[in-house]
């Protein structure tokens, strides 16, 4: 049985096909209906979108991310009216991701929003349908692709789709890609990180103690524009206002981005480098990690509305960076906020390189290579 | 989720406390699992800034509050936690409270 949304929508979802299917070849129909007496406005072209209406979990009833919908578009605005009794047939394929692991999710389409068939206090939503999936890989890494010997010196390791953990946007568009230098790879990242600090000088004995973290983000390894982007996805608690979150998003950005770069060996797309770029998304779902807004920043968890420089800190925790200040899993660093300290000893002042490790050792683990991080103004190798 | 704290002054005289111990979850905050464990939080403002203070007259109370002081990767299961306030400077000045406080536990449950 289906919910109504709006007042007089109803939506129903089946899957198109009952039988276990590759990720890629999942679809899905969804009727919209107007049950009412009049007309209902309805955006048909946005509602097409799955990464805007589909909501998928897994077994663990964790949210699966799908890709992101295409660019608006002058379709997007396009608002249909549904007569009485009218309806729309919607459907989706190809939401699932190929990397999806073998299992049974299941999958709703789901809008609080008006030109979606919903509202705030009544989103129009179906059941949710079980989707099962077989995940294959279409290629074992190593096995030479046949009929296809390159026209030039074979490639060097790094661009083969081998000992890759993350996942593949495409093998063969990868293949392509590595000619044209348009690979793209990408992981997310969940590290467990924990720091003891010591020999906190008296009046500071609070600090003295065991910390522990997970260090969240998504890094995302760009041929075609010769970068690195890692992205932490933020769910925001509490009342801020848009300035102030784009003060936070500037300060994080300025203070990480364009500093230090991973030169990666044998990489012949970008020999002199993949320059790191760091940014923060705000989400309301799919989130790495849950920021409290409060009137100062004092952990990674609770940040202060106004605050633009112990924000990037805290998001050099989220980055996995430990704390410089102190003794800090035995080693001295001295008092905190010091003069010539890096971003973990003094919030003001920029990163080291060693704060990029867990973002090199993801990227060397995409990459199979070693690798290493350089500031951007050196010469890779 | 919030955590609520309150320190009295129940003594007959003036103190004053440097807040700095109590700025933020991690610094003020002690929580064990069921089973005893400490649950770990994240790591604590970074030490030096401007220096606040309370001053309670006797009698007077201060309240403290902490929002969201429960990690979002918490395993579910029932916790406690209690407030810990220490501080021990090395030259005080007159009427600066030192010491060690804890409050009692207070239990909590997370759930998925």
């Amino acid at each position: 049985m289906s919910e109504y949304g709006r007042p007089g929508l109803r939506a129903l979802a089946k899957p198109e096909r009952d039988e276990v299917v590759e990720p890629g070849e999942a679809a899905l129909e969804v009727t919209v209906r107007n049950d009412a007496g009049e007309p209902v406005r309805f955006n048909r072209h946005q509602a097409s979108h799955p990464a805007l209406v589909l909501q998928v979990r897994d077994e663990r009833d964790r949210p699966v991310l799908l890709a992101p919908p295409s660019a608006p578009g002058a379709e997007d605005l396009v608002v249909e009216e549904l007569g009485p009794g009218q309806s729309v047939l919607l459907r989706y394929a190809g939401f699932l991701d190929r990397s999806l692991d073998t299992g049974t999710y299941r999958v709703r389409y789901f809008s609080p929003y008006p030109h979606l068939g919903g509202t705030e206090e009544a989103p129009l939503s179906t059941d949710w349908v079980p989707i099962s999936v077989h995940s294959t890989q279409a290629f074992r890494p190593g096995v030479e692709l046949p009929q296809w010997p390159p026209p030039f010196p074979r490639p060097p390791t790094w661009s083969v789709p081998l000992r890759l953990s993350g996942k593949l946007v495409d093998v063969l568009a990868r293949r392509l890609g590595f000619l044209a230098c348009q690979g793209v790879l990408e992981q997310e990242i969940d590290e467990q990180r924990t720091e003891t600090i010591s020999n906190a000088p008296p009046g500071s004995e609070a600090w003295n103690g065991t910390y522990g973290w997970r260090a969240r983000f998504l890094v995302r390894v760009e041929e075609a524009s010769c970068r690195v982007s890692v992205t932490i996805r933020i769910r925001l608690v509490g009342t801020i206002t848009s300035g102030q979150r784009s003060a936070w998003e500037s300060a994080i950005r300025d203070a990480w981005s364009g500093l230090f770069k991973v030169c990666a060996n044998r990489q012949p797309c970008c020999v002199n480098g993949f320059p790191i770029h760091v940014a923060v998304q705000f989400v309301t779902s799919g989130e790495h990690q849950v920021v409290n807004v409060g009137t100062s920043t004092t952990n990674m968890g609770n940040w202060g509305a106004t605050d633009t420089v112990d924000v990037s800190h805290e998001a050099g925790h989220m980055l996995g960076a430990l704390d410089e200040y102190f003794t800090v899993n035995g080693v001295d660093y001295g008092l905190g906020r010091q003069a010539d300290g890096a971003i973990m000893n003094n919030p003001a002042n920029p990163p080291a390189a060693r704060h990029y490790d867990l973002i090199l050792q993801a990227v060397r683990g995409l990459t199979g290579g070693a690798g290493c991080t350089q500031p951007v103004s050196a010469m890779c190798g | 989720m919030v955590a609520e704290a309150t320190l009295w002054n129940d003594d007959a005289v003036e103190v004053r406390m440097n807040l700095a111990p109590l700025a933020g979850p991690s610094l003020a905050l002690q929580i064990l699992d069921a089973h005893g464990s400490p649950l770990l939080l994240p790591p604590p403002p970074v030490p030096g800034g401007e220096p606040s203070w309370a001053t309670l007259s006797p009698g007077q109370s201060e309240g403290f509050r902490f929002t969201g002081f429960v990690p979002s990767w918490t395993a579910p299961g029932r916790y406690r936690v209690r407030l810990r306030y220490l501080y021990r400077p090395p030259s005080p000045q007159p009427g600066d409270w030192t010491g060690e406080l804890v409050s009692e536990w207070a239990e909590f449950a997370v759930r998925t």
